[in-house]
């Protein structure tokens, strides 16, 4: 069955605004939670014009205060009673090394710490509640550290391995969970690189993500290509992998 | 507001600039760049003006992600767009709903913006003028900070100012625009062979209202004027075959992107020529009539993106000049006979008609004013557009052609420009001091300022 009901977080993120445009993702209903509440409020006048039919419900929260968790949970779940999923697209690169810790520390809260949090409160009791899918947007960073990015990668790989075990977990239960791992998206996360090879547009994106739940896959990488890539880039022997750039 | 060091030209990719770039979302976001800098400041869309004029060393405002649509209304084909909003993402939304824009440019990467700022026109100048004539109202950001609406009747002159403003007066940030209906997603196409720049300008001259969209390719390898004319119309619901629907599900093609690895120009004097005449031999000997998907016909150089870096790193200029219809046929011909002679041969070349740009039509808007305070390029006449890949001795070239044009009482598009001189800039636009007369209403500093506006003194 296709879940017509959906919870974006990190709505105003350039992908889901993607996914929120895109012709083929039909919801019923949408709750879109994010911090800019000025954007956020555009983006439900625009929905209201491409797609009249969709309920929105918008929900101005700041992610990095994990103390909100419990309250984003119950106010999720007393405004689902059928069934629905979770998208989850909040992110933040913060990875120079002049990064203040404070931003380290939200970095992590922001990438990891929230959803996983979130996560645990709504499948406390998994037979019971009516999330029937979650999708988190990770990264090809969590798959290997680099010293460009490390910082970020490592939050990415905690949410990466933090999935794989909710979705063993969730499997009897018949709770869908995907790992989408994007390469570059040309998106405002990224406008400050210079160097962005093979990147892909953020509606690219979006479509993959929207077929990949369709089919009910594990982990995607997109675009497609990424995945062998990365699968190179995991078997390089270390003292390798020392020496390369990039 | 996150701000980033980007290199940035305009399409032409000749002098990049190393520019401070934001990307706000919101009205406020704007507001809140224009507040915390005293530096100048400029609009920039998607960057598909050929020269400067989205170009800056100080500080851009790239507007490409701020788009939004407000409101639609499908019953008048009235919609209201956030200024970023590419011509793209209202063409997907509207035309299976049955409205089309009045007048487009030749590609559909860039934002209400970016035309209303440039005044663009389209193959159908002649007939619906341009971009303009369907903007209902827009709200603009001025040095203050604060949204003011412009149109026919609130802040008219500013309104007036602003199309073909080239982002100097302000940032425009919500844009209200008549659509127009049509019946189908397809276009009645009718291609013509021409000999010569004489029957070209006679074709032009068999005005058919029917047929409202006309521009004609030339190949400029040579002067004879050899090249072809398409005819378009919308076509009707009941001229469709059976089978075929008026809005089918089906879309263009995903577009091929050019990679950026050339450093030297793929198009030089031997492709130029294959690909003219190869162009030439391609087209019918007589006239013929298709009927094809819209995004064929009007925009064939969006299926392969980033198409400019074919050009390598230096880049390349697109020179277009407008002249009033007086103008002996033979001034086009001299004009391409001079760039061969120098050793310039244009890559590509389009011709078409203007007809009455705003400024001739100012007895419609105000019978008390000499000039309306404007640089909208359309005005009646021919124009055409010559692309050529940027090598030694264009730039003293395009000089020349600059006197040729101006003599003939014309002008050049500054969407286009990144080389004229303030001199010969003043003498096509007469316009400019009452304009900037507005300009300075409603800015009490000079906040918005480009490199095309540094290079030619405007403000
Ligand atoms: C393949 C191709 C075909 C073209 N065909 C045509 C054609 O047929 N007819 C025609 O007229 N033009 C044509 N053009 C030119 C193009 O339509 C114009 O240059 C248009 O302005 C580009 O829009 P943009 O969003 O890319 O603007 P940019 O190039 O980013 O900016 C253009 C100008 O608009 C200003 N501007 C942009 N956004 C705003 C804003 N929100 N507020 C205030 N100022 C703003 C900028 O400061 C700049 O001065 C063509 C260009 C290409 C690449
Ligand atoms: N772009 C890439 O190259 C790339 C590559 C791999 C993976 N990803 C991942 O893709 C996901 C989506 O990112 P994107 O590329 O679409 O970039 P984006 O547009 O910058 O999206 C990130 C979103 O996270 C939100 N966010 C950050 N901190 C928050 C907070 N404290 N509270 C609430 N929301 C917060 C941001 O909201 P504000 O705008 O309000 O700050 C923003 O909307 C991210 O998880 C990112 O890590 C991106």
């Amino acid at each position: 069955m296709l879940i017509k009901q959906w919870i974006l977080i990190g709505a105003t993120s350039d992908i889901a605004k993607a996914l929120i445009q895109y012709n083929e993702f039909e919801p019923h209903a949408l709750m879109l939670c994010a911090k800019n509440s000025a954007l956020l409020s555009q983006m439900v006048d625009d929905l209201k014009v491409r797609k009249p039919q969709v309920q929105t419900n918008p929900i101005t929260i700041d992610l990095s205060q994990i103390e909100k968790v419990n309250w984003l949970a119950s106010v999720i779940q007393k405004t689902f009673t059928e069934p629905y999923g979770i998208i989850y697209f909040a992110g933040i690169l913060d990875d120079d090394e002049t990064a203040s810790k404070e931003k380290i520390i939200a970095m992590n809260h922001v990438n990891f710490l929230f959803p996983m949090l979130l996560f645990e409160e709504i499948f406390k009791n998994p037979s019971e509640t009516k999330c029937q899918s979650i999708v988190v947007v990770g990264s090809v960073a969590g798959d290997r550290g680099r010293a460009k990015n490390y910082r970020y990668g490592a939050t990415k790989a905690a949410i990466d391995t933090y999935l794989s075990g909710l979705r063993q977990r969730l499997f009897n239960f018949g709770i869908h969970v995907l790992t989408v791992k994007p390469g570059f998206v040309k998106t405002k996360m990224i406008q400050h690189l210079t160097k962005t090879p093979l990147a892909a547009t953020p509606e690219r994106v979006a479509k993959d993500i929207w077929k990949a739940i369709q089919k009910r896959k594990m982990v995607i990488y997109t675009p497609w290509f990424m995945r062998w890539i990365l699968f190179i880039l995991r078997h390089l022997p270390e003292k390798w992998f020392l020496k390369i750039k990039f | 507001m996150k701000i980033v060091h980007q290199l940035l030209s305009g399409w032409g990719r000749v002098n990049p600039r190393d520019s401070r770039v934001c990307y706000p979302t919101t009205p406020f976001e704007i507001e809140k760049v224009l507040g915390g800098t005293n530096e100048p400041i400029i609009a920039r869309g998607l960057g598909r003006s050929y020269g400067d004029a989205a170009v800056s060393d100080a500080i851009t405002v790239n507007l490409s992600t701020f788009n939004f649509f407000q409101s639609w209304n499908p019953q008048h084909g009235i919609i209201r767009v956030s200024a970023g909003t590419s011509l793209k993402q209202i063409l997907d939304f509207v035309v299976p709903q049955g409205w089309f824009l009045p007048v487009t440019p030749g590609t559909q990467y860039c934002t209400v913006g970016g035309c209303v700022a440039a005044d663009v026109h389209g193959k159908n100048h002649h007939i619906q003028g341009s971009f303009s004539k369907f903007v209902h109202s827009f709200d603009l950001m001025c040095s203050g900070g604060s949204l003011l609406t412009c149109n026919l009747q609130t802040n008219s002159d500013l309104f007036f100012a602003t199309l073909g403003g080239m982002g100097l007066t302000g940032v425009i940030v919500w844009v209200e625009l008549q659509l127009t209906p049509v019946q189908t997603i397809y276009i009645t196409e009718r291609k013509r062979r021409i000999q010569s720049w004489e029957e070209c300008i006679e074709a032009f001259q068999e005005d058919n209202p029917n047929e409202p969209y006309a521009v004609a390719w030339v190949d400029a390898t040579t002067s004879i004027g050899k090249g072809e004319l398409w005819y378009g119309r919308h076509t009707n619901e009941d001229e469709l075959p059976k089978l075929v629907k008026p809005y089918p599900k089906k879309k263009s093609k995903e577009p091929w992107t050019v990679p950026n690895l050339f450093q030297n120009s793929l198009v030089n004097r031997r492709t130029i020529t294959l690909f003219n005449r190869l162009k030439y031999l391609n087209s019918p000997k007589r006239s013929q009539t298709t009927v094809v998907p819209y995004w064929e016909f009007f925009y064939p150089l969006d299926r392969l993106l980033e198409w400019n870096r074919l050009y390598g790193k230096s880049g390349f200029i697109q020179y277009q000049y407008v002249v009033p219809f007086e103008t002996n046929p033979t001034f086009h011909r001299q004009i391409v006979e001079l760039c061969l002679q120098n050793g310039q041969i244009p890559s590509l070349a389009v011709f078409k008609r203007m007809g009455k740009g705003i400024q001739e039509e100012l007895p419609t808007y105000d019978h008390s004013l000499k000039y309306l305070p404007t640089l909208s390029f359309p005005k009646q006449g021919w124009t055409l557009a010559l692309d050529f890949p940027m090598t030694n001795g264009l730039l003293p070239l395009l000089s020349r052609l600059d006197q040729m044009v101006i003599e003939a009482g014309g002008r050049v598009y500054l969407a286009k420009d990144v080389r004229l001189s303030p001199e010969t800039f003043r003498k096509m636009y007469p316009e400019l001091s009452i304009w900037k007369n507005v300009c300075r209403k409603y800015n009490d500093e000079i906040r918005f300022q480009s490199s095309l506006s540094k290079r030619l003194q405007i403000c």
